[in-house]
């Protein structure tokens, strides 16, 4: 999947094509088009909530069935003027995903998945049971919609000469162009970050929940739009029209077109109304050709067709290359902060334990600020479950984390780190789709300002990432993918960064390197708590380390005290102290 | 004895060529260690002997008999046990069940065979009935190796195994993938703790940008200008 990020340009042909066709009068071509823009922009909704927010909601088609009635019942039964009933139809979409979002938004998965539709579901119930929405026999829409006059232009909306089509086109482009906006903003750069990974998207300072719910919501009144649309063109709903075959039709037209980029909803809902509309052999066989088409595309096209006509695009039309942007290794400047006295974590009493084992038991030490602090222990001492706690990833069963002097026990991941305190993880997560240079921009997108050159690109110096920087972080081997992670977490501009064994998986020379950037960071006034195994650089960048063993600590001093400690030497040193 | 040898293997990914010109050899009695800077393509070229990649040149010969697009599971049959980096483990299944699936390819799990892996792994003891995701991460890295093991292969492909793993931990596993060749166990190593390679291999290869470049015994790679220049002379791949 990539991230539509930078597509517009080469569809600029594809949408002048789309208007010529509008102008040619033949009915069927026409009717083509309408239901094929109708189900492009149901396929928009759903792309906005699972292509860019990555939650496969099933209330898409639900969601914009309660915009349908709202808008038909205002209009008609209320005789609200048609254009505010429109507008209260997709508001009414919104509100009722803000209170399902909430309610599922904890879920993930299937499990989300599972309780939209359960929503879904008791939705169309609802419709085909009460008086007002005519039950199961459904209510007629409010007629034509009045003709717009704009100066000396007419615009008649239902046209029969392909106005209705037009105003669909529009609203689709309107939508689109919305989306691709949001997306160059820092919200849209979040909602990414989420969708490729959440618990990384936190750990830099994103309010994943939040992301989530805005994802479902802009989702919802996209799905208001094509609902008011579709009530309009079938001129009656009724509540099978927003059922479950509906939303499987939804799902392969998004699919088909292509998941995660813009145009994906339009090219999915053309070729789909193409297919239906054109394939009038009849009967069973209608369905099998169909059906056929549609696994080929499955299997041959599996980026969705609109992935491989946009290469097809650039390879007519190249782009020229981008100017390489040159920066110097920058200061691994944090914020503010510098050299006190005072701690800046402090640690007390810290437990936890799961199903039984005490993974962390009674842990209290502090960190001062531009300090180096190592964690060590046996593999399973409790040591990643430690930062677990310190990062706001796991509640602990007592004691008490404080930053800066202040509790914060209760913070989540997000707000610990927008505080300064960030940590990379042991297994190295990167935002996958996106280039390793969209994944720092995100990182850095809530770093304090800062005067002088741009810190993306310094990171990319400093981290010697400049080769790498425009390739998707999927494409980085194991320690380039670590080696990110640590620049990740230094892009957010931390006063102390928790680092998960950021040497594993390196070279002598990228230790070396790793070694050097650390003591950078605690001139810079940075602080370091630091698990690793790599002893040598242990040994010689910590101020302090602290010995973990079975949850509890076992020995605490400096880098001579605790390599001659024989606790220490008998757990986890062995030979090689 | 068995003998795996790769010829001008080249290998492409997402439309780019990543191996270019592998050639090496390994047999049942020895362990090679395959060096290189991160993104060389070890890991690749070792993906690619146990069939996850596909050359489109070049020859992946066993015991003299074209192997190339063998599928994976054939791969093992085969007596090739693949032990990839990243700790990759059954997280559903327990401990034991994760023993249980290396045991799989030649019958049950003996006795014998667990007494031997929790030799190496006394970590693993007391963790047997408990479900692999809920180990640390260089339990599972302990677990991932001893699985391949278990396999009892005629060839073990190995992708970083010191990863993660407790200087003691790392002591100990060296010394047991020293004894494989003694048990008719050949040992391709990828490691990014040279000394360590270079501690346990007779003889190695360096790789560079998808090709390999030098090969010669452990001594001689220690004391090799590009070696040097891969492991210590800095600087990002």
């Amino acid at each position: 999947m990539t991230t539509g990020l930078r597509r517009l340009p080469p569809w600029l042909g594809i949408l002048a094509l789309c208007l010529v066709v509008l102008l040619v009068p033949d009915e069927s071509t026409q009717n083509t088009l309408t239901v094929g823009l109708i189900w492009a922009l149901w396929a928009a909704s759903l792309n906005i909530t699972w292509g860019y927010g990555g939650q496969f909601s099933m209330a898409q088609v639900a969601l914009g069935g309660v915009s349908a009635y709202v808008f038909v019942i205002l209009a008609t039964r209320s005789g609200w003027p048609v254009f505010l009933a429109i507008v209260a139809g997709i508001v009414s979409a919104a509100v009722v995903s803000v209170v399902i979002g909430y309610m599922c938004l904890r879920l993930s998965g299937f499990r989300f998945a599972i309780m939209t539709l359960a929503f879904a579901l008791a939705g169309v119930g609802l419709a085909s049971s009460m008086e007002i929405t005519g039950r199961t026999t459904g209510i007629s829409a409010p007629g034509p919609w009045p003709t717009l006059r704009i100066g000396p232009l007419t615009w008649d909306l239902n046209g029969t000469d392909g106005g209705f089509t037009l105003l669909l086109l529009v609203v689709f482009l309107l939508l689109t162009g919305g989306m691709w906006l949001v997306l160059r903003t820092r919200q849209g750069r979040a909602l990414l970050a989420v969708r490729e990974d959440q618990l990384l998207a936190e750990s830099v300072g994103v309010a994943a929940r939040r992301y989530r719910v805005l994802a479902f919501v802009l989702g919802a009144v996209a799905a208001g739009v094509a609902g008011v649309c579709q009530a309009q063109y079938y001129q009656f709903i009724y509540p099978s029209l927003f059922s479950f075959s509906t939303l499987v039709t939804v799902i392969v037209v998004l699919v088909l077109g292509g998941r995660g980029l813009l145009f994906g909803p339009l090219v999915g809902g053309l070729l789909y109304a193409l297919l239906t509309n054109t394939l009038h052999i009849g009967g069973q066989f209608e369905q099998m050709i169909f059906g056929a088409a549609i696994i080929l595309l499955t299997v041959f096209a599996r980026h969705g067709l609109t992935y491989y006509l946009s290469a097809a695009v650039r390879l007519v039309l190249p782009r020229p290359p981008a100017e390489p942007v040159r920066a110097e290794p920058g200061p691994l400047a944090p914020r503010g902060g510098g050299l006190t006295d005072a701690a800046l974590l402090e640690i007390s009493g810290l437990t936890k334990a799961f199903g039984g084992v005490r993974a962390v038991d009674d842990v209290s030490f502090t960190v001062g600020s531009a300090a180096v602090v190592g964690v060590i222990g046996p593999n399973g001492a409790g040591k990643t479950s430690l930062f677990n706690l310190v990062s706001g990833f796991v509640r602990p069963d007592a004691g008490e984390v404080r930053w800066e002097g202040r509790a914060i026990t209760g913070l989540p991941a997000f707000e610990r780190s927008r505080r300064g305190l960030v940590r990379t993880f042991q297994r190295p997560r990167t935002f996958p789709a996106l280039t390793v240079r969209e994944n720092l921009v995100i990182a850095a997108e809530g770093r304090p300002a800062h005067p002088g050159a741009d810190p993306v690109e310094q990171i990319v110096a400093t981290f010697g990432l400049a080769e790498l920087a425009d390739r998707p972080a999927s494409a980085l081997s194991y320690g380039d993918a670590k080696r990110l992670g640590v620049a990740l977490a230094v892009a957010t501009g931390a006063r102390m960064v928790l680092l998960d064994e950021p040497a594993a998986g390196l070279n002598t020379g990228d230790v070396e390197l790793l070694r050097r950037d650390l003591l950078e960071l605690r001139k810079a006034g940075c602080s370091v708590l630091l698990i690793e195994h790599h002893m040598e650089l242990v040994l010689d960048v910590c101020d302090e380390i602290v010995v973990l063993d079975a949850g509890r600590v076992i020995a605490q001093g400096t880098p001579a005290e605790v390599s001659a400690h024989p606790d220490v030497i008998d757990a986890y040193l062995g030979s090689a102290r | 004895m068995t003998e795996l040898t790769l010829e001008g293997v080249r290998v492409r990914r997402g439309g780019a060529t990543v191996l270019h010109d592998v050639s090496l050899s390994v047999t049942g009695a020895e362990v090679v260690a395959l060096l290189g800077t991160n993104g060389a393509g070890k890991s690749t070229t070792l993906r690619t002997i146990s069939g996850l990649h596909r050359p489109y040149a070049g020859e992946i010969r066993l015991n003299g008999k074209v192997v190339n697009g063998t599928r994976p599971e054939n791969v093992v049959r085969r007596g090739i046990a693949h032990v990839p980096e990243g700790r990759q483990v059954f997280v559903g299944l327990t401990v034991r069940e994760n023993l249980e699936m290396g045991a799989r390819i030649r019958g049950r799990l003996t006795s014998a065979d667990l007494d031997r892996v929790l030799g190496l792994f006394p970590a693993l003891g007391s963790m047997l009935g408990k479900r692999a995701g809920v180990l640390s991460g260089g339990q599972q890295q302990m677990l991932a190796i001893a699985r391949g093991l278990l396999a009892r292969p005629e060839l073990l492909l190995l992708d970083e195994p010191s990863l993660g793993l407790a200087p003691k931990v790392v002591d100990q596993i060296g010394a047991a993938i020293g004894q494989l060749p003694a048990l008719g166990m050949g040992v391709l190593l990828v490691e990014q703790n040279a000394t360590l390679a270079l501690d346990v291999a007779s003889r190695g290869y360096l790789m560079t940008g998808g090709r390999t470049i030098t090969e010669g015994t452990a001594g001689e790679l220690g004391r090799s200008e590009a070696v040097r220049a891969a492991y210590f002379g800095g600087g990002p791949a």
